[in-house]
């Protein structure tokens, strides 16, 4: 594994919405909503965010040049309105979660030493059952 | 309503980020509350967001004021971490309140909401009525009509002479009612949309705005047709539509723009499109129509207001209107110039004109602040138990460094926490019980309000106000007794500070015992509301109410059926149904009046003693007052050979007119006034017994429009009253009528609903304070709950030594239940004294129930007496159950 770069690691750990904003972002650019949307989607409604909570994050985050606000939407987008903006992960936004996903895993690593933790074949074997 | 909250709120943000994120914010809220799947969820989703964006806005102004400290005060730099961390042990300790938190934020949004539904009532019916600019200047002079209306109208003529009075009046506008009214089609049945005529430049002058558009220009009026015998008519050809129909019934308002809107028998084009937030100073109109007075012919009249010059005062513009009349009226043309000069009157558009809705809404205002006073002891109460028992935690952080000052401000901030929050909730509850009031009030009262009746900007800043206040009357006694800690004491295991001083606990019964007697006036006031309500409702009407319904039918302007077929249609189809037992025609259905006839009385060819009087008089068919139940108590009713000069008079009538009988057989005459086809000289062959009216006042009857009934003559009114077996089949009998004329408008309702909705304000204050008056008594059994159970907490080695020198449960029983006893006592003698004098000012709103009703008094002093037993049986009971033993031994 390579050495965190210095500037990101000074990012971490991140709060679980941060991180989820984050990801929700790292394939394809997204407006307010559809972060909302795709966080609560993917956690299952654990994490859900109010709009406020996220542009306050998102405030921070492109503060911080970790995420960047788009001037135009992304090409192939159909049903554009005007007054949305849409939001895309940074490079140095890339490696903060990358690093951030590193410092999870060694953490779970750890707890599955100790057997406090299911190993990742148990997992897929619950998810194909 | 949601989104223009939301959008307010947003400026509690800094300016820089509302205005990069503030709109899409906005659009984010609103995908949130739109995708929540139901209206539960909505609600928690608005009340979420709204908290969202306020912690949002306390976070970013906190870290700017701590920046600007640093900048401006470099010395002090060295305190604003400490700022940060009292704002975020703020927000731990709010978020670790458990219960008590949860109960502390619904008591005051439960107060909060209440005072902000009764303001924006206030706000939209007294406070700020008009919403015009220059509300204040706006003024209509008028006169006083024969059955007491008062009416400003006038011709043409007139209008354009006081035009010119540039002195008194620095503008003045025509209006009218355009009678051909537009109907919708919707799945309830068509609905009928008022519509209004105005002079060119009326609605800009009026504050409207323009959605898409234009407004009228000069020179554009009505299109004069011409009818039969040399009559003419007017047909509108352009239409300004309120913004609520135009997307209502095409979509958009710029969808609407140059579409037809059929009018009556016209057909008219939408020429622009203005804000639904617009409302005409007449009523619930939402079209418009263009009046150009050089079209109207000399004996049309109109009616019409006046803007007062600038430092013009009512009394003198009242005065100088008096000074003029004769002049202005002599220079008129035929009949106005012959009609008298009747005394005219001036009235402020700003005028209520409804003591007894000033003072009915008063009075609420006085029950929901009464309900917030509970709902902060209460508070004060629950508040001070939590920073007792928190006490130890403020002794660890003075003794690990923290300053007292530093302890005052977290309590500070942590109750402006509590506030917000009960704010935000109390917000959405508001937002959600006016629209359930607004359903509450008469058909149409809420839609002719000009200032409608929502949480608006002036609202919700009376709400900031009141929750401000509500931070300082909450959050200051806490503060002040976390400024105090003492770090010995607080440490000291079983001392008093952890359990509160004397003075604390006599503060705390102090407030219990405020509760009682607030409380107590509450329901007293309730209660005397509710009674008076209930002797309203059962004062005689005269008939037999039960199972009169009243139909009305408006047809549509195209309808292809005549008047008089769809009447014949309708009563044959009543005839044949077998829950109806009469049916009758009838030109007005009361408790409204029937058309005024007013005239000098002869009887016999005499001119009466009497002078000139007032009849109400109702066109009736023979069957009416066997539908109605209306008895005829001396001579007969109407047989159909009657010829149409027969009338039947009311029994007050013939009272004032024939104070020794001798009605029967008589003939009489009003001047030369007529009604219906028979007049003008009548004869009477019947008294039926006095129908009540919108005149009438509960407790007296009016000398200004007596019922008179005479025979209906081929004129087809589309309105009927019909007695039924079963009320119940009221629906049935609505939708029977739909297949006669499906697209005509049909309302059914029963004669008793109608009369009901007399007492709508009455009905209103009554509902509202017992909501108000169950809650306190709520609040209260929770407050003496919450003080007992801290009685007994606080005393339990007492009365462990107690129990240890001999005394049983019982006497510990008795011991705590009569502290609660004088506690609650001595609360309720204060309430019902209180209660005793309010009843001086509140007498007045009450019918035949003494504001001092020795009876009430005492049921709901023994009510809260009874709730308050209740509320301390399980501290009574906990403290019998105690074990000196165990105690003692630890």
């Amino acid at each position: 594994m390579r050495p965190a770069t210095p500037s990101a690691a000074r990012f971490l750990p991140l709060t679980p919405q941060i991180f989820q904003i984050l990801l929700a972002v790292s394939d394809h650019p997204l407006h307010g909503y559809a972060i909302i949307a795709d966080v609560a989607a993917r956690t299952d409604n654990e994490v859900r965010l109010t709009a406020s909570t996220l542009y306050d994050a998102l405030a921070r985050l492109v503060d911080q040049e970790l995420l960047t606000e788009l001037d135009a939407p992304p090409a192939g987008t159909t049903d554009h309105d005007a007054r949305r903006r849409y939001y895309a992960l940074s490079d140095l936004g890339r490696e903060v979660v990358k690093l951030e996903a590193s410092r999870l895993q060694r953490l779970v690593d750890m707890a599955r030493a100790k057997n406090l933790a299911p190993t990742a074949g148990s997992l897929k074997g619950r998810a194909r059952k | 309503m949601s989104r223009r909250i939301y959008r307010a709120l947003l400026y509690l943000l800094p300016p820089d980020r509302r205005t990069r994120y503030g709109a899409q914010m906005a659009l984010a809220f609103e995908d949130v509350v739109a995708q929540s799947p139901d209206h539960g969820a909505k609600t928690v989703a608005w009340v979420a967001e709204i908290l969202g964006l306020m912690r949002f806005a306390l976070r970013e102004h906190t870290q700017r004021f701590g920046l600007w400290l640093d900048r401006t005060f470099p010395t002090l730099g060295r305190h604003r971490p400490k700022i940060g961390s009292e704002l975020s042990w703020a927000w731990r300790a709010f978020g670790a309140r458990g219960w008590r938190g949860v109960a502390v934020v619904l008591l005051l949004a439960t107060g909060l909401a209440a005072n902000a539904v009764v303001f924006a009532t206030a706000d939209s019916f007294l406070l700020h009525r008009v919403q015009y600019p220059h509300a204040e200047r706006l003024v209509a002079m008028g006169k006083t009509t024969p059955i007491g209306d008062w009416s400003a109208f006038a011709s043409p003529e007139a209008i354009a002479a006081w035009r010119n009075v540039t002195d008194t009046f620095s503008a003045v506008y025509a209006y009218g009612a355009d009678t051909s009214a537009y109907f919708t089609s919707g799945p309830d049945g068509p609905r009928r949309v008022a519509a209004a005529r105005v002079e060119p430049g009326l609605l800009q002058f009026l504050g409207a705005r323009l959605v898409a558009g234009r407004f009228f220009v000069g020179g554009e009026g009505p299109d004069i047709i011409p009818r039969p015998k040399g009559m003419r008519w007017f047909a509108s050809t352009r239409s300004i539509i309120s913004e609520s129909l135009a997307v209502q019934e095409f979509g958009s308002a710029t969808a609407a723009l140059g579409q037809r809107l059929a009018l009556g028998t016209a057909d008219t084009t939408i020429v622009g499109v203005i804000r639904s937030d617009f409302r005409f100073p007449s009523g619930s109109e939402r079209i418009w129509t263009p009046l150009d007075l050089t079209r109207l012919l000399p004996n049309q009249g109109t009616s019409f207001f006046e803007q007062l010059a600038p430092g013009v005062t009512v009394d003198s513009a009242a005065a100088a209107v008096r000074s003029r009349a004769a002049a202005v009226q002599a220079g008129l043309s035929p009949p106005w110039n012959r009609m008298a000069v009747e005394p005219l009157s001036m009235r402020r558009f700003t005028d209520t004109g409804d003591d007894k809705q000033r003072q009915i809404i008063w009075l609420l205002f006085g029950a929901s602040s009464c309900l917030l006073l509970i709902a902060c002891a209460n508070v004060v109460n629950l508040e001070l138990t939590t920073a007792m028992t928190k006490s130890r935690t403020s002794a660890i952080a003075l003794a690990l460094g923290a300053s007292p000052a530093s302890l005052v401000r977290t309590s500070l901030m942590e109750g402006a926490l509590v506030v917000m929050t009960a704010g935000a909730i109390g917000v959405t509850v508001a937002w959600q019980a006016l629209p359930v009031l607004a359903a509450a009030l008469p058909t149409g009262v809420p839609e002719a309000l000009t200032n409608p009746l929502d949480l608006d900007l002036r609202a919700l800043g009376f709400m900031l106000a009141i929750a401000s206040v509500t931070w300082i009357v909450t959050a200051i006694p806490v503060a002040a007794v976390a400024g105090r800690t003492n770090v010995m004491d607080a440490l000291r295991f079983e001392s008093r500070s952890s359990t509160g001083s004397r003075a604390s606990a006599r503060v705390r019964r102090f407030l219990t015992g405020a509760e009682v007697a607030l409380s107590v006036c509450l329901l007293i006031g309730a209660l005397l509301a509710s009674r008076s309500y209930s002797a309203l409702l059962a004062i005689p009407k005269g008939f037999d109410v039960d199972g009169v319904a009243s139909i009305s039918v408006s047809k549509a302007p195209r309808a292809e059926i005549t008047d008089e077929q769809l009447q014949s249609d309708i009563l044959s189809a009543l005839r044949n149904t077998p829950f109806v037992k009469y049916v009758g025609a009838v030109t007005a259905n009361p408790p409204d009046n029937g058309s005024g006839i007013r005239g000098e009385l002869s009887v016999n060819g005499l001119v009466s003693a009497v002078g000139r009087i007032t009849a109400s008089g109702y066109g009736v068919d023979p069957d009416y007052f066997n539908a109605m139940g209306l008895p005829i108590i001396a001579g007969r009713s109407f047989a159909s050979s009657d010829p149409l000069n027969m009338v039947v008079v009311d029994e007050a009538f013939a009272r004032r007119v024939w104070p020794n009988g001798h009605a029967i057989g008589a003939t009489i005459k009003f001047g030369s006034a007529s009604l219906g086809k028979g007049g003008p000289l009548y004869q009477v062959i019947g008294i039926a017994r006095h129908l009540r009216n919108s005149q009438d006042t509960p407790s007296a009857l009016s000398e200004n429009a007596f019922p008179l009934y005479y025979r209906l003559d081929n004129y087809a009114p589309l309105s009927f009253v019909a007695r039924v077996t079963d009320p119940s089949q009221l629906g049935e009998l609505q939708a029977m009528l739909k297949t006669i004329s499906p697209t005509s408008r049909i309302r059914t309702e029963l004669l008793k609903d109608r009369y009901a909705r007399a007492y709508a304000n009455e009905m209103l204050a009554a509902s509202v304070m017992n909501i108000f008056g169950v809650l306190a008594l709520l609040v209260t059994c929770a407050g003496v709950y919450s003080v007992m159970a801290f009685l007994v907490a606080s005393h339990t080695r007492e009365i462990g030594v107690r129990m240890a020198l001999g005394a049983d449960s019982r006497a510990i029983t008795r011991m705590v239940v009569g502290s609660s006893l004088t506690l609650v006592t001595t609360g309720a003698a204060v309430g019902v004294g209180m209660a005793f004098v309010a009843a001086r000012w509140g007498a007045s709103l009450l019918y035949e129930v003494s504001a001092r009703d020795p009876l009430t008094y005492a049921g709901v002093a023994a009510l809260v007496g009874a709730v308050a037993l209740f509320a301390t049986w399980r501290p009574a009971f906990i403290a019998a159950r105690i074990d000196p033993s165990q105690l003692l031994r630890h």
